[in-house]
């Protein structure tokens, strides 16, 4: 297969687009079959990447572009070289899946994109303006006993953007007893000026040695003391197998640990980083830390706002649900589709400068007689607005008929009661970004139910946008300060499905690139 | 939603309207949180849409949505609210477009899903006090005049409507016969609806939010459009092709079925959201 653009689609506009937007949204989206008896991970479904050219105006215009993936690599010819393991792994060997399956995260700098997996693969570059595939970014070599690649998802970026980090490691395939762990785990320092690039070995930090848990859903960077600093979100996924199920069946789940951070000072000398745990957060028991983002100070230090789902995220939708239904009997239950928390999530906020830190945690359930406090339930982006004073988060909310029991047995102890939870409705909130409460305003929207869950905010909280979309929802906007108001919406449902067999649900996060 | 209060006339109806006017006028000042009002609580909403029949006709500038509607409900007397284009013109007109359609790509979708279920055959309802919400204002102080309240969950989605710039469009209908229960709901049938807006590109119909009865809706679904489209619906499967002849001119028409999903769901013998929980 080669990576395949598709014609453009005109969106079609209702509103005004501000002269804020002009440049384009680049969304990582992936397609499922519409058939659900068909079981197939999220992690694996094709990426379909998708850029969004905004012309501001009233009404203005949308254009969307699709670039179907190569997941081979095969079409980037001799800039991806193939091992004769992989040539043979790929379409025949489900442990070793494929070389990039990027339908999860973004990262851009420089019109350069990486498109991310969420778990697996390695990232693929791409050239923002010709929207054709560069490179695969790979500095692991897979092999029979470890065949898969595990890569961080959402990249550090120094303050100047000039360099960004991320970790990649080998998976070992699991044994009987043991499930997958990762092997020969490097941090990546990409040079976006010079285009120099190294890998260190990282090691493990004391208290956190287990390579079963040992991946990295995103990245940061801080400076202190003239140092370069990358902290890492060990998310601890822990999977029972690197290949998707073959059939759809109850299993037992392991039990991932909580989630802790990683850190590691930059040393160009050396040719291994030793990782330590970030202090604070020995007690902290949220699972599966996931995204973030950060605020940098002039100086040194940092703060960190990042979110736990309280979802067991290398598990996905399969087998009786918590109330003993059988799939085949829930119209909503497409296997293998997505995770559910057994819980409500948190977000947290990491302050350190100094050498001190402080940690300020928000999490709620969701009360419906008190719908304007917002809840934590399933957290999926969290973005500071250019001011610095707001934190936007996107919650996925829970659909309780879609939580297996299979999974729900391994946290028990600490997941919600089925008897007594509903329905709870995806939202975007508003959040002080000093208090981390809900930020609101007499008149004036913190809170936005049923909105896309990907989001971005261009701009600050007073007068800025934020943006959603999806493919059924389309293209948002709506004002920051106001979330009760929108400016403007685009959409076309030809972005909905793929041929007449497969649709493209929510993607999870977005990202606009400045015309500037 | 069923419409439970009984009717009233006279300064008896003028006391229900000056109380819904200050129950939503505390609702408003405590940004619509229930706390404040649980008095807006609706009990059960007892209706659903069960299965529908509807084609979307598409000219490449408007969208015409022609349906025939299933709907089953407790009690005797309900409404039934959709978000459309503030420039939609809705009306209740005869045609035959669904059922020459379904003579050619295939009669009794419905039926045969109905006669897989335990409903009865329905009974033909009419539409009627045309109603449009502006605001959430609007909408919940109809409610509240007619005595059947809101869910606090219902509500956040309609307010993203109107931020849209939607308008909710919302009809009552009636029986002479009564649901008197979840398992002997009374089932209608309503006609011939048609909303039409200007639009350039195909855009299907919202996913409705679950109404306590039925969780899935079945759906026999067609799109007309002049030339050869492309265009699927997201979830149901493709079940034929054609073409047709529809107000003088050929249109090129998809048939699309099977059950989605209802909004909201929760799971077995999970009551609704109440101002107790």
């Amino acid at each position: 297969m080669q990576s395949h653009g598709c014609s453009p689609v005109e969106l079609y506009v209702r509103g005004e687009i501000p002269r804020e937007l002009e440049g384009c949204f680049i969304v990582a989206m992936n397609r499922r079959h519409k058939d659900r008896a068909r079981f197939s991970r999220w992690h694996d479904s094709q990426a379909d990447l998708l850029r969004m050219d905004v012309v501001p105006g009233s009404p203005g215009r949308v254009t969307a572009t699709i670039l179907e993936v190569d997941p081979s690599g095969a079409d980037l010819g001799d800039r991806f070289v193939r091992s004769s393991f992989e040539r043979a792994a790929f379409g025949a060997n489900a442990a070793y899946g494929y070389a990039t399956q990027p339908n999860h995260g973004v990262n851009v700098a420089d019109q350069r994109i990486w498109a991310t997996n969420l778990l697996f693969g390695a990232p693929l570059e791409l050239d923002l303006q010709t929207w054709e595939p560069r490179r695969i970014l790979r500095y692991v070599e897979p092999t029979p006993e470890a065949p898969r690649v595990s890569t961080t998802a959402h990249f550090a970026f120094s303050r100047d953007r000039s360099r960004a980090y991320f970790h990649q490691s080998l998976l070992c395939a699991e044994t009987e007893g043991s499930p997958v762990r990762a092997l020969s785990i490097k941090l990546v320092k990409l040079d976006l000026v010079s285009g120099a690039e190294r890998a260190w070995e990282l090691l493990p930090p004391q208290g956190d040695a287990a390579l079963e848990p040992a991946n990295f859903h995103s990245a940061f960077w801080w400076e202190e003391n003239g140092h370069d600093y990358v902290g890492l979100l060990r998310t601890g996924a822990v999977l029972e197998s690197l290949a998707p199920h073959v059939g759809a069946e109850e299993h037992a789940v392991i039990r991932m640990p909580a989630s802790t951070i990683w850190f590691v000072r930059i040393d160009e000398t050396v040719e291994r980083l030793q990782a330590e745990l970030l202090p604070g957060l020995e007690s902290f028991h949220g699972f599966a830390m996931s995204h973030l983002d950060v605020s940098l100070p002039p100086g040194d230090g940092f703060v960190l706002y990042a979110n736990c789902k309280q979802s067991d995220v290398a598990e996905e939708t399969h087998g009786q649900n918590i109330y003993g239904q059988d799939p085949a009997a829930l119209t909503e239950h497409y296997a293998g589709m997505v995770a559910e928390p057994f819980n409500y999530g948190c977000v947290i906020r990491y302050e350190r400068t100094g050498g001190r830190h402080k940690v300020d945690v928000f999490e709620r359930p969701y009360e419906a007689m008190r719908a304007s406090e917002g809840h934590t339930w399933l957290p999926i982006n969290v973005q500071v607005d250019a001011s610095q004073q707001a934190v936007y988060c996107s919650f996925a909310g829970f659909r309780p008929r879609l939580l297996p029991q299979h999974v729900y047995a391994a946290y028990a102890d600490i997941a919600v009661d089925p008897a007594r939870v509903r329905y709870v409705p995806p939202l975007i909130m508003r959040l002080d970004a000093q208090t981390l409460k809900p930020q609101k305003v007499k008149g004036r929207g913190h809170i936005t139910y049923a909105e896309p869950l990907a989001m971005t905010v261009i701009g600050d909280c007073e007068s800025g946008y934020l943006c959603t979309f999806s493919p059924e929802q389309g293209l948002r906007v709506l004002h920051a300060g106001d979330m009760n108001r929108v400016t403007a919406y685009a959409v076309n449902h030809e972005l909905w499905h793929w041929n007449d067999l497969h649709f493209r649900p929510d993607p999870p996060h977005m990202i606009h690139v400045s015309a500037a | 939603m069923a419409l439970t209060s009984s009717p009233v006339r006279g300064p008896e109806f003028a006391e229900r309207v000056l109380r819904a006017e200050e129950i939503v006028r505390k609702a408003e000042e405590t940004d619509w949180d229930f706390e404040a009002t649980p008095e807006i609580f609706a009990k059960e909403s007892q209706a659903d849409v069960i299965a529908k029949e509807i084609a979307i006709v598409h000219d490449g500038h408007r969208q015409t949505i022609i349906g025939n509607l299933v709907i089953a409900g407790i009690g005797s007397r309900f409404n039934l609210m959709g978000p459309v284009q503030p420039d939609s013109e809705f009306k209740i007109k005869p045609t035959s477009l669904l059922s020459d359609l379904a003579r050619q790509l295939g009669e009794g979708d419905v039926t045969a899903f109905l006669n897989r279920t335990a409903y009865d055959k329905p009974v033909e309802v009419d539409f009627h006090n045309y109603t449009n919400f502006y605001t959430l204002r609007d909408l919940v102080f109809w409610h509240l005049v007619q005595g059947s309240g809101c869910f606090p969950t219902a509500l956040e989605h309609m307010k993203r409507h109107f931020a849209l710039g939607k308008v909710v469009q919302n009809n009552v209908y009636e029986t002479p016969f009564v649901g008197r229960d979840r398992a002997k709901p009374v089932v209608m049938q309503a006609r011939c609806m048609s909303v039409a807006h200007n639009t350039r590109v195909v855009e299907w119909m919202d996913k409705p939010l679950f109404g306590g009865l039925e969780q899935d809706t079945f759906h026999v679904e067609y799109l007309l459009t002049p030339g050869r489209s492309r265009l699927s619906h997201p979830y149901l499967t493709l079940a034929d092709e054609a073409r047709v002849e529809y107000g003088g001119i050929r249109w090129h028409v998809r048939k699309f079925t099977g059950a989605t999903p209802k909004e909201g769901l929760r799971g077995p013998a999970i009551p609704p959201e109440s101002g107790s929980s």
